[in-house]
């Protein structure tokens, strides 16, 4: 078998050192055997314990491989030419990167080849993260093994590992994100390179190679931040943490800040916050080793320091020497001083070192002590330490002689007591030597170092559990303290856990006894000082980070046993605004009233217990002021109240107890509490002048602290009757003052009142104040309506004022209460509101019918007692009051005004706009109004209704139905319903119906007769004349009617619509004739004259028409004549047509009707002198009648028959003429 | 898993998995996503979604769920997943950080390569169907190399010439 396998490495050699298709398969093999090759030497170490342990833990695999090759190694004269050909492999895989044939695909595995092989050439040191078991490194290898030599393969590790970096610089971005993700695991296994390999990045990032482009380098960088952060997670405690942070912070990891463990998250916003003081190379990039925070004179650390430096200025490692060879070399050196010399030096180092010791009493220098601890453990690494031990050698760098006694950590006194079992009794001895200041018989602050010391025990134990490892006890005691802190094995031993997992809870119980009883203070110096603190929590505000509430869960969860963390939160800010408000919320409130009122009892009767009681209090409730400024711990700081508030209960118990005792020092009492209100107002005061420096700003500490004195004020309520409530009081207080400062758009107002926990009625009362106030007005409806709508326990009472509001005399305002109230209508499904809303609306409309207005409401607010509304009266009124002060005075103040009226309609008329049930309300008030009143209803009504226009149902069924007596009302409805426009079909035969019905005048009428049909308005038109009494008022309907029927007016003209008027206006004349009968002739005549004094209408041609075919008629009408009479007196230029008519008529015999024949007279009397052709066609008889009734024809007449009729024509008619004119021949 | 879709009806041998702590599906509102744990049936998500709010019909959210359960039974985690893979690719940077910081935390103990692609793709159904197509493509690019590590750069720039997305990429190993 060995040959073969001999055979098969030769192969796989020359077939690696080929860089052809295969190779890849060949060298993912080699990885593998390179590990075994090196685990192998390992094996064969039997005298190893470490070795053996490795054998029996080794995985199935390995082992099986650890067989085949043990058989081969034997044959192989101690496996030394295994080894060569393992090392002959590494060379030519090695050689294969430098080979320009070599292609990606290949150098990928060769990297991989490479990244075991450093981990297997390197040592193990302390916080490698690879389970032991499973690490073959350089640190099983024996320093007496026959043919490997660690320090050389130690160095070619290192070489390797560089040759490794310089492919970052070359090689393409596939390779390069290969090298960096496989030194993930090796960083891992061998977190010593750490350090150089972050500064190789660092100078990476600064000078990037030239020859990848934009996305290859974020490839690269991708690849580097995603390195750094999984090592950070993996160990954010290790001494390169820090480094590694912030070499991610410079590489932009910043963005990436959730992805941070939780510390590192917090130092990332100190940063941010530009409030930490350490100034770090974040944007030199990465930091240099000289600036990071060591731990000033302590030796070992200095060591370490220096080794460091060794280490990355030529790889020189004095660890790296076999320990005995270290050993010689010192004590060859010591033994050239003079012993003298070396003591002075040893005191002196023991001298220096002491100062340092750090306190052990107080928590933070526990901190600095663990974290400078493990920070320091993780650089004394050398496993060789222990595994040397044995030989019983001093240590190997020669400062940590001299440390013994500076390391005098805290945690080492528990340690070591409870190391009994596994550590000599040695350890135990030193112990109380090392630590004289240990006071360990001093009682009781032991006690609370111990404690302390568990607490961190605690939290050791909670980190990932270490390997069970032999310390050896005669190692110095300052290394072993050390090394006992970090290899958390030890503590961790089983049979130590108990004891130690106990003590904490116990001493965790008693710890507030442990505070020395605090001097008692006198009245004033409490006061003065509680007051200094308020006022210092109050500056402590700026300091917090904003946006508290979201972070208030996260900071609850810290738990109370990291005491470092809490202080170093509150630098931090890690304290949020929430808890900075709650905490002085709660001070205020029931902090404080304990306060008081235990400074207060000891002038009770029976004094020892309360007095006693107060001192503990009040210490608690200092210490919860100092926790809550320390520690923002929410929890704790409630845990505290809670505590406190117990304690009050307690003590309340009592103070029922004594009631006897109390009510005979009552009057004492009262006085008393008068005083210690006063107290606590003075703190409030505080709170409340800090409050309104911002209110805005500070509207939610506004807000904390009114809830917590409402929910304080109920406890006590709940146990006292006596106890006066302090929250409305200082709402009160804060809005007296806050409000009259607020700007008019500020809705901070608003948002306040919706969020305090309670409303008094007053408080809403105050609102008031801004309704009056005309450039907030907005504010205060908008207040009031958001009030009602989202505290239903005011909002009967907001309601009540903002409808008030909404009869206010004032227009402005009372419109503005209008449309807020009117957003109930629509948008709104608040039945009850809108109910409401409306059954006021209706309740002022109907005062409408009361004979006086009622009084008016109160718009006032009144400081101090609400005002019994009846009691005051209007501003006005109190003015009209002043100037007579009679007692009939608030009488005449009070009659109907047109502004009284108009108030008390608007809201009920916008209500009805959007409602129109409501309507028959207005009927129904009108009904029972006065006449005036009745007026300015009209008046108000008409927008009204003509917003709701014409096709309302709700509108036409009332206008159809309307209650007796508002037939002006309904009247006026349909007229400014059609004053604008054409009346719809369903308006005009409403109107008809009821006009049938109900026997309407015929007012109704002229709305809608334009509407109407030519039939119908001949039917209707009697009734309209009817009207005419000749009187003006009259005639103007009438006149209107006219106009409407025959289209002519203006304002019906919808455009582009031709006027289709349902009657021609010499149809309507000659219909005004036929009506003699229907109508008086005296109304017809008017109705006539009203015609013909519409000369827009009834031009002369129309006059000519309607003449003409009234004289053709076979029956002349009665009126014809007037008619004729009234043309020819309008229309000058009628007369020769009116001429001709006449002449007309003496053929229809016009004599025979003596009215018509009247007329005819009159007419020729009007028409002369061109009747006068006419009146002599008469017939003799006829003319004779004329003239006997008229003489004055006479000689007109005379003169026309001498003038124009030649003798022909006179000889013919002129036997009567002559007589009858007494013409001489 | 529209990709594992589109690849594994196109014979490749495929696996999906989610990276993060839980399964987050859209819920009634951003803040309030559903959240199952990995290895939940898509099916029995499939039934409780349906049965909870049909409204998740429109947003396409049963659609997808009812195709994941035809291809497998239910969401796997890539951190407790064994498999060995020859490339891995990712649809968010976030799943690209994932995956390298878990290979890291494996310690690459198998020694086998492989390449891990970021495909940055805006999570919403359409613009997963075209990526999809795109990864296909990818996939199948990649199919046709004589050797993905020496010729994945080459392949990759090639790929990016047609498609809008941003790529990640980085070799790690099992």
């Amino acid at each position: 078998m060995a040959s073969s396998t001999e055979a098969q490495i030769a192969n796989l050699l020359n077939i690696a050192s080929d860089p052809g298709s295969d190779a890849k398969k060949v060298l993912e093999s080699l990885i593998a055997f390179e590990q075994l090759v090196e685990g192998r030497d390992d094996l064969f170490e039997p005298q190893t314990a470490a070795a053996l342990n490795f054998v029996e833990a080794a995985n199935e695999q390995i082992r099986e491989w650890a067989v085949s090759f043990l058989e081969c190694y034997k044959r192989l004269a101690e496996g030394q030419q295994a080894w060569s050909t393992a090392c002959e492999i590494k060379n030519a895989i090695i050689s294969l990167l430098a080979n320009p044939r070599t292609d990606d695909g290949v150098k990928v595995y060769v990297v991989k080849y490479l990244q075991v092989v450093v981990i297997v050439q390197s040592r193990r040191v302390q916080d490698s993260m690879v389970r032991q078991y499973e690490d073959i490194s350089l640190s099983i290898c024996p320093p007496t093994h026959p043919f490997l030599d660690p320090q050389l393969l130690e160095q070619e590790a290192i070489a390797i590992l560089h040759t490794l970096l310089t492919l970052l610089r070359k090689e393409s971005n596939g390779i390069i994100t290969a090298v960096i993700n496989c030194l993930g695991p090796l960083l891992r296994a061998r977190p010593q390179y750490i350090e150089n390999i972050i500064n190789v990045f660092g100078s990476w990032m600064r000078t990037p190679p030239s020859h990848l482009n934009e996305s290859q380098m974020g490839n690269v960088e991708k690849s580097v931040r995603i390195l750094l952060m999984s090592l950070l997670k993996a160990q954010p405690s290790s001494p390169s943490a820090m480094q590694i942070f912030d070499s991610l912070v410079a590489m932009g990891g910043k963005q990436e800040l959730a992805q941070f463990p939780k510390q590192f998250r917090q130092l990332l916003q100190q940063q941010n916050d530009g409030r930490t003081s350490m100034k770090r190379g974040a944007t030199s990039g990465i930091p240099e080793f000289s600036k990071r925070p060591r731990l000033e004179g302590n030796d070992i650390s200095n060591t370490i320091y220096i080794n460091n430096i060794l280490f990355f200025f030529g790889q020189f490692d004095v660890t790296k020497f076999p320990l005995p060879l270290v050993v010689e070399i010192i004590l060859g050196t010591l033994q050239a001083v003079s012993p003298g010399r070396l003591n002075q030096t040893v005191l002196h180092a023991q001298n220096q070192n002491s100062p340092s010791t750090p306190p052990r009493s107080s928590t933070p220098p526990i901190v600095n002590l663990k974290t400078t601890a493990l920070r320091r453990e993780s650089r004394l690494r050398d496993p060789r330490l222990r595994a040397a031990g044995a030989a019983a050698s001093p240590s190997p760098s020669p400062p940590c002689v001299t440390v013994s006694a500076s390391t005098s950590v805290v945690e080492t006194t528990s340690i070591e007591a409870s190391q009994t079992l596994s550590t000599t009794t040695n350890v135990q001895i030193v112990v109380p030597l090392e630590h004289p200041k240990n006071e360990e018989n001093r009682s009781p602050l032991p006690i609370a170092t111990e404690k302390i010391d568990e607490k961190i025990f605690t939290k050791i134990e909670s980190e990932p559990e270490p390997e069970p490892q032999l310390i050896i006890p005669t190692e110095s005691t300052t290394k072993l303290s050390e090394s006992i802190l970090k290899d958390q094995e030890l503590i961790k031993q089983p049979t130590q856990q108990a004891p130690i997992l106990e003590r904490p809870a116990q001493t965790f119980k008693i710890q507030p006894f442990t505070l020395p009883p605090p001097e008692p203070l006198s009245f004033e110096e409490c006061r003065s000082l509680m007051k200094s603190r308020v006022k210092s929590i109050f500056n402590a505000e700026i300091r917090l980070p904003t946006g508290g509430m979201t972070t208030k869960i996260d900071s609850a969860s810290t738990t109370v046993s990291k005491p470092f963390e809490q202080s170093q939160s509150y630098i931090s800010s890690g304290m949020t605004k929430s808890q900075w408000m709650m905490i002085i919320s709660r001070l205020l409130t029931r902090g404080l009233n304990t306060d008081w009122d235990v400074i207060n009892e000891p002038e009770l009767p029976s004094k020892t217990d309360d007095t006693k009681s107060s001192v503990k209090i009040e210490t608690d409730v200092h210490m919860e002021e100092a926790q809550g400024k320390t520690e923002s711990e929410d929890i704790s700081s409630a845990g505290d109240v809670m505590k406190i508030e117990e304690k009050n209960e307690e003590k309340e118990g009592q103070v029922e107890s004594k009631e006897e005792k109390e009510e005979q020092v009552e009057s004492k009492e009262e006085a008393d509490t008068h005083d210690i209100k006063g107290k606590n107002d003075e703190l409030r005061e505080l709170m409340m002048k800090y409050i309104l420096e911002d209110f805005r700003g500070r509207m939610e500490l506004a807000l904390t602290w009114l809830y917590e004195e409402w929910y304080h004020d109920n406890i006590m309520l709940r146990n006292s009757l006596s106890y006066s409530a302090n929250y409305a009081k200082w709402l009160r207080r804060l809005l007296d003052t806050a409000m009259p400062a607020l700007e008019a758009k500020d809705q901070t107002f608003t948002t306040f009142l919706l969020d305090v926990p309670e409303l008094p009625e007053d408080v809403v009362d105050r609102v008031k104040i801004y309704c009056n106030d005309p450039d907030r007005m907005q504010l205060g409806f908008s207040t009031l309506s958001q009030l009602i709508e989202m505290r239903p326990p005011v909002r009967q009472c907001a309601m009540n004022i903002l409808l008030q509001y909404s009869i206010h005399k004032d227009r402005i305002t009372r419109s503005s209460a209008i449309v807020t109230l009117r957003k109930w209508w629509g948008a709104h499904d608040n039945n009850q509101v809108a109910t409401e809303i409306q059954s006021f609306a209706i309740k002022s409309l109907n005062e409408l019918c009361l004979e006086s207005p009622p009084l008016p409401y109160d718009y006032h607010y009144h400081l101090g007692t609400p005002v019994v509304e009846q009691g005051s009266l209007d501003a006005e009124a109190m003015k009209i009051d002043q100037a007579t002060p009679t007692n009939d005075n608030n009488e005449l103040a009070r009659k109907w005004t047109e502004q009284e009226i108009t108030k008390r309609l608007e809201l009920y008329l916008a209500l009805v706009a959007k409602q129109h049930e409501l309507l028959s309300e207005l009927f129904n008030a009108y009904k029972n109004a006065s006449i005036f009143v009745r007026k300015i209803m009209t008046q108000n009504m008409i927008p009204v209704i003509k917003s709701i226009g014409m096709n309302s149902p709700k509108l036409l069924q009332l206008i159809r139905n309307f209650p007796e007596g508002c037939d002006t009302l309904a009247l006026k409805m349909v007229v400014s319903l059609t004053s604008a426009m054409r009346p719809s079909p369903q308006l005009v035969s409403t109107v008809k119906s009821a006009m049938e019905q109900r026997n309407l005048d015929s007012r109704f009428l002229i709305p809608i007769i334009s509407a109407l049909e030519k039939n119908e308005i001949i039917v209707h038109l009697p009734k309209v004349i009817n009207i005419l009494d000749g009187t003006e008022t009259q005639k103007r309907p009438v006149k209107e009617v006219f106009t409407a029927a025959t289209g002519s007016t203006t304002t019906q003209i919808p455009s582009g619509q031709p006027t289709t008027a349902p009657l021609i206006p010499s149809e309507l004349l000659l219909a005004l004739h036929h009506m003699d009968g229907q109508v008086s002739q005296a109304k017809l005549a008017e109705a006539i004259k009203v015609c013909l004094s519409m000369t827009h209408i009834f031009k002369s041609e129309v006059l000519a028409v309607v003449l003409q075919q009234l004289v053709d008629e076979p029956e002349l009408p009665n009126l014809i004549m007037f008619t004729l009479y009234q043309s020819v007196n309008s229309y000058k230029r009628l007369m020769g047509f009116v001429t001709n008519l006449l002449s007309r008529l003496i053929t229809k015999k016009v004599w025979d009707n003596p009215d018509l024949w009247k007329g005819f007279i009159k007419c020729c009397k009007v028409t002369l002198p061109n009747s006068l052709p006419v009146l002599s066609q008469l017939p003799m008889e006829k003319l004779q009648m004329v003239l006997q009734m008229d003489p004055s024809f006479k000689e007109p007449l005379k003169k026309h028959v001498q003038n124009s009729w030649n003798e022909n024509q006179r000889r013919n008619r002129m036997p009567y003429l002559t007589n009858l004119l007494e013409i001489n021949g | 898993m529209e990709a594992h879709h589109v690849l594994f009806k196109k014979g490749f041998k495929v696996a999906s998995y989610g990276t993060g702590s839980a399964v987050r599906l859209p819920g009634p509102s951003i803040d309030k996503p559903n959240i199952y744990s990995f290895g939940t049936p898509y099916d029995h998500i499939y039934q409780e979604l349906k049965a909870k709010d049909p409204k998740y019909t429109q947003n396409g959210l049963l659609d997808m769920l009812d195709r994941n359960r035809k291809i497998k039974r239910a969401p796997e985690r890539w951190q407790e997943t064994t498999g060995v893979f020859d490339v891995i690719i990712t649809c968010e940077e976030r799943c690209f950080d994932a995956v390298l910081e878990d290979l890291i935390n494996r310690g690459q103990e198998r020694h086998k390569p492989t390449h891990v692609i970021n495909i940055e793709i805006k999570d919403n159904h359409e613009d997963a169907m075209l990526a999809g197509r795109a990864i296909l493509h990818m996939a199948q690019m990649i199919e046709k190399t004589k050797d993905i590590d020496q010729d994945i750069e080459k392949l990759l720039e090639e790929w990016k010439e047609k498609y809008p997305y941003a790529i990640l990429h980085g070799v790690t190993f099992f």
